[in-house]
């Protein structure tokens, strides 16, 4: 019975972490269509951020070779600030510095061709993952970091965690769904829309397009980088290799198209509906549970979404 | 939805200003490698053949059918896997079994593998347009559409390539043979000297190609003007098939003679160097073979030369890193149009 | 006598939207068509849609008594037609001579013979035939583009607004290049901005607005109609 609980609760915490990412996705391509293959990148470097600033410092006799742990929890009971409040300050901190390197990219490949921007999204993912690969002094190198704090861990029995570290994350999603849906509905939001549509008349009407199209590639990116911090709160251990491009970039590009680009609420269905459907097939007998069946269905997936109701589940056409 | 560009010209001839650009580019950066490294020098160069082709198929793709195919890596490792499959399971069976061919490790069946894969990844492309570009291109889709639906052919590709072939290494057959000395301490394997021979006569066939034959007209007249292609008379559904077909046949191309040249495989291989592909593409300029062919001599040089002082897992990182200098100061590349 | 081209009660357009709504011509042989009218009345449409690049939705296009409805643009090069669309008309990044290569592309024969005529049509190309096409002045480009359209020896010759962009004696040139294609037994339905120069040089005109036919008639008549100098002539 436990098992099952934890198995589910282990569901939803992905599938939390995913509908997240798929909410920034839709900020950049649903809304104002930037394509970025580079999720992955900013996941990435959410997760590690906040894990580096909330681990305790490296141990040599446990073989560990990063030079830097923050100890966020430590530092705030110092300080007297309780509530397990550093994990905020974690997610802040994530959402900065993926906020940062968004800003850069954008500055540099914004103005160009927008096919510029996949490939630009492409190489930096790949960077960041090689980056934390080989400087072991940085992130442990391929050993990953483990023992990452967990959130309201004394709340808890320690085999209940994943139930309540759900909880967190679902509440987290849904805080950061009416927030980004607050965003999109206003003034701001609409002109986006409009130069998606329209990119001519947007910039005919006065709209300076290009700081427009930064200030979301800016939103998104910090959105993903929440979202690398829930993964790395949830489930305490990140490596380079949990940031591959198949599981960390395209499953969020097809939970989005086949959700319903442009609608948050897309995002959201698009998650739950891929993620079930990706977990379930990994309980089907024999031939059908091999992972590659799977990478080929979800290709196949976006092609036939692309192909037959691009607008996907939720979205008008 | 898409800004309307002006398009990329295939083949554009380059202006002597831009011989010089490219000379001196090429040039300093020659003397700084052979300063520092005369043997990561030459394989860089030989890197850069393998590049070549793969760029060369990427650019001209990109110049008639006007946009990113992220699916381009999978077919140079399409093309590897289906060579590899004639050598050890077709050509054996009828009896062709070799290698060693004189210096090489391989041995006359990988000649007859090659194009045979080769054909095969061509097929592959020719499918692909009939069941997914086609139509999406008849839908008028814009640029970035294609470009996703390719991100989705990429991945059910190699997931393809998985279930047949597992996720691991292979190796392909050779026969363990010596090195060629050069002067300078050069120790260069023969392999790599075939790749760069295939890579050069494959682009100059290309050449003559697209200038003498009437298909390769077509195909240089759909690049420029579509529109006016079609006006002319020009069949130009056909002409992007064959522009698929010739895509894929570089790409396959370009991932057997490195995989030879490596002696061994591994599903990413395509995936891994879509990054130096587009550095090179861009670097030369989107759609211009000559420029493909400089781009990709210059990525691949630097990728070596960089191991001098780099972690040699950050070669792919330096390429990435020409592809963003590339777009910050000079998006056009050398051959291409000025942004 | 059948008219080479029929075109009855077209409607066609881009997407959902309906530009031309009914629209009605004949051309006879050997001679020039104007098409005149304000923008957005349909003029390039026309063209658009009975040269096969867009699809009609009603009515039908009779070539040499023969429906050409649905046909695409390579068929009907096959049949004798040919079209010079407005701009970006000739292939800039390959030479003059290229660019008359595959005006002639839909026959299988060599061009060599049709080049050489086209170089003693327009002496100007002979004199520039391996510069690319891309860098010739307007003028020079609005001929290459008119004799690559000649190269398969056309009976039908579709021009869209000739004059675009050039110095009134780039106009004069191009116009009379025009007749002498008539006169060499080509018709010509021109459709032009520029439409007193247009009247002048054609037989017959008709006038489109807002996707419909509103006049025609022969031309002198046209230019001396009050309503047609005042509406469209400018006067």
């Amino acid at each position: 019975m436990l098992e099952i609980v934890n198995y589910l609760a282990g569901f939803a915490i992905l599938a939390s972490v995913y509908a997240v990412l798929a909410l920034g996705l839709n900020v950049h391509w649903g809304v104002t269509g930037l394509m970025n293959i580079g999720i992955a990148g900013f996941f990435a470097l959410g997760a590690y951020t906040t894990a580096l600033l909330t681990t305790p410092p490296p141990d040599p006799a446990k073989f560990e070779q990063f030079v830097f742990g923050g100890n966020l929890p430590g530092l705030f009971q110092r300080w007297g600030v309780g509530g397990d409040l550093w994990f905020l300050a974690g997610l802040a901190a994530a959402a900065l510095v993926c906020a940062l390197v968004a800003l850069l990219i954008g500055l540099v490949t914004l103005r160009l061709r927008e096919e510029y921007l996949a490939i630009v999204t492409l190489g930096i993912a790949e960077t960041i993952r090689r980056v934390f690969l080989n400087e072991s002094w940085l992130g442990n190198g391929s050993r990953g970091l483990y023992q990452i704090p967990k959130f309201l861990g004394n709340l808890a029995a320690p085999w209940l965690y994943d139930l309540l570290y759900a909880g967190v994350a679902l509440a987290l999603l849904l805080a950061l769904f009416f927030i980004v849906e607050r965003t999109l509905r206003s003034p701001w939001g609409r002109v986006l829309r409009a130069i998606r549509e329209d990119e001519v008349t947007a910039a005919a009407s006065g709209k300076n397009v290009f700081r427009f199209k930064l200030q979301a590639f800016v939103l998104g990116a910090l959105i993903m980088g929440i979202g690398g911090g829930v993964y790395a709160h949830g489930f305490r251990f990140i490596d380079p290799f949990t940031f591959d491009p198949l599981l960390a970039t395209f499953i969020v590009w097809v939970m989005l198209m086949v959700g319903g680009s442009g609608k948050s609420a897309g995002a959201l269905l698009g998650a739950l509906v891929i993620w079930g459907a990706w977990s379930g097939s990994q309980l089907l007998p024999g031939y059908l549970s091999n992972p590659n069946l799977r990478y080929l269905l979800l290709g196949v997936a976006m092609v036939l979404v692309l192909l037959l109701r691009p607008q996907g589940l939720l979205g008008r056409r | 939805m898409y800004k309307t560009q002006r398009l990329p010209r295939l083949m554009a001839g380059p202006r002597r200003s831009r011989w010089l650009l490219a000379g001196l580019v090429a040039a300093s950066l020659g003397a700084a490698a052979a300063l520092t490294a005369p043997e990561l020098l030459v394989n860089g160069l030989l890197l850069g053949c393998a590049l070549a082709l793969g760029a060369v198929g990427l650019s001209a793709a990109y110049g008639i059918l006007k946009f990113i195919h992220l699916a381009h890596g999978e077919f140079m490792t399409l093309g590897a896997y289906l060579a590899l499959f004639f050598l050890m399971e077709v050509l054996p069976a009828l009896g062709l079994d070799s290698a060693g061919l004189g210096l090489f490790t391989f041995g006359y069946a990988l000649l007859l593998a090659l194009p045979a894969a080769m054909a095969g990844a061509s097929l592959a492309a020719v499918g692909l347009d009939w069941a997914v570009y086609g139509p999406l291109r008849r839908r008028s889709a814009a640029p970035i559409v294609m470009a996703m639906a390719s991100l989705g052919v990429a991945f059910a590709l190699r997931a393809l390539v998985q279930m047949v072939w597992g996720n691991g290494i292979h190796q392909y057959p050779r026969a363990s043979r010596e090195f060629i000395q050069l002067p300078l301490d050069i120790r260069v394997p023969p392999d790599y000297l075939f790749l760069g021979a295939a890579a050069g006569i494959m682009a100059l066939l290309l050449q003559v190609f697209l200038a003498r034959t009437r298909i390769g007209r077509a195909m240089r007249a759909t690049a420029d003007n579509p529109v006016l292609a079609r006006v002319s008379g020009i069949n130009t559904e056909a002409t992007i098939r064959w522009a698929w077909v010739v895509s894929a046949f570089l790409a396959a191309a370009a991932g057997v003679l490195l995989a030879t040249a490596n002696a061994q495989l591994r599903p990413e291989l395509g995936w891994n160097l879509l990054i130096p592909l587009f550095a090179a593409a861009v670097l030369g300029g989107m759609g211009s073979i000559y420029g493909a062919l400089t781009g990709a001599l210059v990525v691949g040089v630097a990728m070596e030369v960089s191991t001098q002082w780099l972690n040699p897992s950050y070669k792919s990182a330096v390429a990435f890193g020409i592809l963003l200098l590339c777009l910050l100061f000079r998006p056009g590349g050398l051959f291409g149009e000025r942004e | 006598m059948t008219p080479l081209l029929e075109v009855d009660r077209l409607v066609a357009g881009y997407g959902d939207s309906l530009i031309l709504q009914g629209v009605s011509l004949l051309v006879w042989p050997q001679e020039i068509v104007a098409i005149i009218g304000p923008n957005g009345a349909g003029k390039s449409t026309l063209l658009k849609a009975v040269f096969g690049l867009l699809k009609t939705r009603q009515g039908q296009a009779r070539f040499q008594g023969r429906d050409i409805s649905g046909l695409p643009p390579e068929r009907l090069v096959g049949l004798g037609m040919s079209y010079v669309p407005q701009s970006s008309n000739v292939f800039p990044s390959m030479t003059v001579e290229e660019n008359l290569v595959m005006g002639g592309y839909a026959s299988k024969s060599n061009p060599a013979a049709r080049i050489k005529g086209m170089y003693d049509m327009f002496p100007v190309l002979e004199a520039n035939r391996r510069r690319k096409a891309g860098r010739l002045s307007g003028g020079q480009r609005q001929l290459l583009a008119l004799a690559r359209a000649l190269m398969l020896e056309p009976v039908l010759l579709l021009l869209d607004e000739p004059s675009t962009g050039l110095a009134p004696e780039a106009v004069s040139t191009v116009f009379d290049q025009v007749r002498r294609i008539q006169e060499g037994g080509v018709s010509v339905v021109m459709v032009e901005q520029n439409a007193r120069q247009a009247l002048l040089l054609a037989q017959r005109g008709y006038i489109l607005s807002g996707g419909q036919n509103r006049l025609d008639g022969p031309a002198a008549d046209l230019l001396h109609k009050p309503e047609v100098v005042r509406l469209y002539l400018g006067g």
